[in-house]
């Protein structure tokens, strides 16, 4: 038992690397991302239909790709569009995409949230469409969606352990590599679930919070 | 072209395989999960409480690589399958146990107290009153959580699975480096997640008359 | 524009919804300074016709005028002129509508800058006179979550004066209101009139109409069926239809 603790104590630095690299995914996926989805969700909402049909349709293929296919897919895809820019940026760049599918749909639901008697008042007061949209339907429709983003944050968290697929070094990997060495595999995944939980589970409370926080602020 | 799709449509049997196991095996294994979660006693809510947050919280793929080369070198050797399906299915059941309990939680009180005053029994209340309605309210996000079931069956090929992922690495590899094997096993999983919403619709719809709302 | 020329006229409006008639060829005159209060029974059509002032509603045939704008409302009309039109009109609503996620303060003066590029200095000034004017002076920095319905009305009843409209619309400010709060909003109001304010009021309160009104109009079906001033009408009513409304709404008293 001892040994096992050992172990995990000579390990826990490279498998930190490891983490890092996974938090640095999860910000770069969320950090471009998002503005992709507030794009997607408000072009899907246009009145004339060619953005509406181009948003849905990239909405709806972004979220029935599985993550792995959109990862490998953009790994092998970049080169051959003549952009080499390394593992660590593709699988960003995937997960940013996947990010933006899937809180699009999520920013929508916060956007329609805002009751429509306060577009009204917006209209009454003669305040343009864009305006409107700027100053009252966006801000609450990003407030709404807020604790479903948090939730998205720790899905896409877990989906940066799909990039040791493409050759990034992150925690999954390192651990992969740990246990091809030592033959440890049992001791050391554990070790590398334990760091994943170390993330998950308090921001999850967070999450918890936050939704209980913002409900009186709005309410 | 045609060669590529044919061999996409190879991993089909394991793509599916992989995903209706682990749903049953996640769709079953939720039911005593819930029911524990819900117990009064906290002997019983605690674990089921870790469970369902430890399994929810490390990524799906860690676990099959625990289940795979963790306790392959420890425990029994697992074929990839084996620990594809068991893996996803241990994880299935931690998030439909949530989603049960949603359904649970949208229950109007009033009808468990009617129940009790007819002197039904726990376990029958449960059967008869509660069971049929938490099924019905949950139907549609088992189905969403199928749906991303399906999706996360991918990772079985991280572990050698030879499912539509398999197929579609290795056809990239082949052919150089392309990305198109890709774009096609998307589409793929995307057309094979249609019938689940219809199908999802139908249960809704006899259900729905079976409970008679 | 000459002084005997109505601020707002509206010549046979017609709204529909559908198959549903809401409104059914109306015309209506309404001088500056005049206070025009609308009652009858649900469903008249009565805020249908209000919000046709500020074309909240889609018309299908008529034409409004407003101050110096004109317009034909078989057609849609092009942004330019539906923004001039809300600028020089100022709406109520019942359910008060103000931005939640903003201070009362913010919510005055942002559409100032905004719509009449005021600078914030100068939206800010004018913030803190109505304010004062709602008696509700310290309550700038206050979020309208915090604030009663009657002390919310007072603030969107600021909001609106604050683009200095020309017409105030009214749609049953008070009817979500404990009757407590709806004295506090009604006051207002009925400053609002004593200054001169130009204000079309759709209301349930008939006494505050007989009180503050210059006119009192009654609508039924889409229709108007009696117009005059409060007195009269309420007291010799014409037609049997007004007859029985105002009947109803003495038995509930």
């Amino acid at each position: 038992m001892t040994e096992l603790f050992s172990n995990w104590i000579n390990w826990t630095p490279q498998l930190f690397k490891g983490l890092k690299v996974c938090l640095q995914l999860v910000g770069l996926a969320m950090l471009f991302g998002l503005p992709l989805g507030l794009g997607l969700a408000l072009l899907s909402s246009a009145k004339s239909w060619v953005p509406r049909y181009l948003a849905v349709a990239a909405v709806e293929i972004g979220r029935g790709a599985p993550a792995l296919v959109v990862l490998q897919m953009v790994y092998y895809g970049l080169p051959s569009a003549g952009l080499n820019v390394g593992a660590f940026a593709a699988g960003a760049t995937a997960l940013a995409l996947t990010t933006g599918a899937y809180t699009s749909e999520i920013l929508r639901a916060g956007l329609n949230a805002v009751p429509r008697r306060e577009v009204e008042a917006g209209m009454a007061l003669g305040m343009t469409q864009a305006d409107i949209m700027r100053y009252v339907v966006i801000p609450q429709g990003i407030l709404f969606a807020v604790p479903a983003l948090m939730s998205f944050a720790i899905l896409i968290f877990q989906a940066t352990a799909l990039a040791f697929t493409i050759a990034v070094p992150e925690l999954l990997a390192r651990a992969y590599r740990v246990g091809a060495a030592t033959y440890l595999y049992l001791d050391v995944l554990i070790l590398a679930g334990l760091l994943y939980l170390a993330v998950t589970i308090p921001f999850g409370w967070l999450v918890s919070w936050t939704e209980r926080r913002l409900g009186s602020h709005l309410g | 072209m045609t060669e590529l799709l044919l061999n996409l449509l190879k991993g089909v049997p394991y793509t599916l395989g992989v995903t209706i196991g682990a749903f049953v095996i996640g769709m079953i294994g939720g039911v005593p999960l819930v029911l524990m979660r819900r117990s009064s006693s906290r002997f019983l809510r605690w674990p089921a409480r870790i469970y369902i947050d430890v399994m929810r919280g490390i990524p799906p793929v860690v676990w099959l690589f625990i289940i795979f080369f963790g306790l392959s070198s420890v425990l029994i050797k697992l074929s990839s399958f084996q620990a594809a399906t068991i893996g996803l299915g241990l994880v299935s059941a931690a998030y439909l146990a949530e989603i049960y309990r949603g359904g649970f939680l949208a229950l109007p009180k009033a009808q468990g107290e009617a129940a009790v005053a007819l002197g039904m029994s726990h376990a029958d209340i449960l059967r008869y009153v509660m069971a049929p309605q938490v099924l019905q309210v949950s139907i549609a996000p088992m189905a969403t959580f199928l749906v991303s079931l399906l999706k996360d069956s991918t990772v079985a090929s991280t572990i050698g699975v030879r499912d539509i992922m398999m197929f579609g690495s290795q056809a990239a590899q082949a052919s150089g480096g392309g990305y198109a094997p890709f774009v096609f096993a998307a589409a793929l999983y995307i057309i094979l997640s249609i019938p689940v919403a219809f199908f999802s619709r139908l249960m809704d719809e006899r259900l729905r008359r079976s409970i008679g709302r | 524009m000459s002084e005997t020329q109505p601020i707002v006229r509206l010549q046979d409006v017609n709204v529909s919804y559908g198959t549903y008639h809401a409104v059914k060829n109306v015309s209506l005159e309404i001088a500056r300074g005049e206070v025009v209060a609308i009652v009858g029974p649900s469903g008249a059509g009565k805020s249908t016709l209000l919000r046709t002032i500020n074309m909240l509603e889609h018309p299908s045939a008529g034409t409004l005028a407003v101050g110096d704008f004109r317009f034909a409302l078989d057609h849609a009309l092009p942004t330019e002129a539906l923004l001039k039109l809300r600028r020089s009109t100022g709406m109520v609503f019942q359910s008060f509508n103000l931005f939640p996620h903003m201070t009362v303060q913010r919510n005055i003066s942002l559409p100032q800058m905004r719509v009449l590029k005021r600078t914030k200095a100068e939206a800010e000034l004018r913030t803190a006179t109505l304010l004062e004017r709602v008696h509700l002076a310290d309550k700038a920095h206050s979020y309208p979550a915090r604030l009663s319905g009657g002390q919310q009305q007072r603030i969107a009843i600021a909001r609106a004066l604050a683009l200095d409209p020309q017409v105030m619309l009214f749609d049953e400010p008070t009817s979500a209101l404990d009757p407590e709060l709806g004295l506090e909003v009604l006051s207002v109001m009925r400053e609002l009139a004593e200054d001169g304010m130009t204000m079309i009021v759709v209301t349930h309160e008939i006494a505050f109409a007989a009180e503050v009104a210059d006119r009192l109009v009654v609508m039924a079906n889409g229709e108007i069926i009696e117009e005059g001033s409060p007195k009269e009408v309420i007291r010799n009513p014409k037609s049997e239809r007004t007859q029985r409304f105002f009947r109803a709404i003495l038995d509930r008293h």
